[in-house]
């Protein structure tokens, strides 16, 4: 489990969020998706409802836009947001990649090309926002797969889907394209290549043991060993004492690299390098690791 | 060229030339709330 996906948020139902005597759960999908980016990119420091998102907005009427809840993540939580609308509007290919370097985004979007598939959360095409918390597989720019937090998505009735869930990438693309940025009675779309978001922060990285950036960074790597063999991941990579030895990861497993260091040498190898995780807690030698490329 | 030439068609919904900063999101309500299904012109695909 990776640990900077947040606690799922159903917006609904209306009463899931009452303010000022007004039932504003369905109206608030932009609140719910904010307060998950600011969970999952807080790793859970913070941890708003969408309710107290939606409060702290000051605004009871109707929808929210990505700048109201991106100033809240700012302003409550101290999570700058990089919000890209209008004429900041970014492609699919700049959202693939942020999301790639371990960037939580907000994505906003029309439900209708969900509305034939197994991850509809809506009757009829609405202007809604998910929260897209990560991809994986394909290309950097391109990858097969995204996890979607959708905060309608609560399986209420048989058809709606239960999220979090893995679309693929081309209906996020849709989802983001079919925009109706004049609302749902003008037709006009913002159309393809365009994806009206917000982005969270850029990992904060716990370095350790002198660790510096790697390059790539995250530099993604595979655990190499041979067969019959599990790489020891160590909590420090000063020491070969079995007692720093906090997990065992089979070939093949993906390291995500943050950082890199010179440790103790073990015994028959001539590298004194150790890739280390995000939180600096997890250290694998470089003999076990294989580049996979990636990263920014 | 005819409509009636080109069968496997449909409309193009117009893009908009100037995008503006703020769109709301969610603010139909009905959408969320009616408990019949889409109606879809195919299965649903996963």
């Amino acid at each position: 489990m990776t640990k900077n996906r947040p606690h799922y948020q159903a917006q609904g139902p209306a009463d899931n969020c009452v303010i000022n005597g007004r039932e504003l759960g369905w109206l608030s999908c932009s609140a719910y998706g904010m307060a998950m980016l600011i969970d999952a990119s807080t790793f859970g420091a913070d941890y708003p409802s969408g309710c107290t998102v939606r409060r702290h907005t000051g605004d009871t009427a109707g929808g929210l836009t990505i700048r109201q809840v991106a100033a809240v993540a700012r302003d409550h939580y101290g999570v700058t947001i990089e919000v890209r609308t209008g004429s900041n509007v970014c492609t699919p290919q700049y959202a693939a990649r942020q999301l790639r370097a371990g960037r939580k985004a907000v994505v906003q979007g029309s439900t209708r090309p969900t509305l034939s598939t197994t991850w509809r959360s809506t009757s009829s095409p609405v202007n809604h926002l998910v929260e897209v918390n990560e991809v994986r597989g394909g290309t950097l720019y391109e990858p097969d797969e995204a996890l979607v937090y959708d905060p309608a998505a609560d399986n209420r009735y048989p058809w709606v889907d239960q999220g979090p869930s893995w679309w693929p990438w081309w209906l996020v693309k849709q989802f983001a394209s079919a925009l109706q940025p004049y609302g749902e009675d003008d037709r006009r779309i913002v159309g393809i290549g365009h994806m009206y978001a917000g982005f969270g922060p850029a990992p904060h990285v716990n370095f350790a043991w002198k660790g510096t950036r790697t390059t790539p960074f995250p530099d993604r790597q595979r655990i190499n060993v041979p067969r019959g063999k599990l790489a020891n991941v160590r909590s420090r990579p000063t020491s070969m004492s079995p007692s720093y030895i906090v997990d065992r990861r089979a070939d093949g497993t993906l390291f995500e690299a943050y950082q890199v260091t010179h440790g103790i040498r073990p015994a028959g190898s001539t590298s004194d390098r150790w890739y280390g995780d995000q939180t600096g807690r997890q250290w694998v030698h470089a003999s076990n690791l294989i580049a996979k490329g990636g990263g920014e | 060229m005819t409509e009636q030439e080109h069968p496997d068609t449909e409309d193009h919904d117009p893009e908009v030339a100037e995008l503006p900063d703020d769109v709301r999101s969610g603010h139909l309500e009905a959408a969320y709330t009616n408990p019949e299904p889409p109606a879809a012109e195919q299965p649903p695909e996963r």
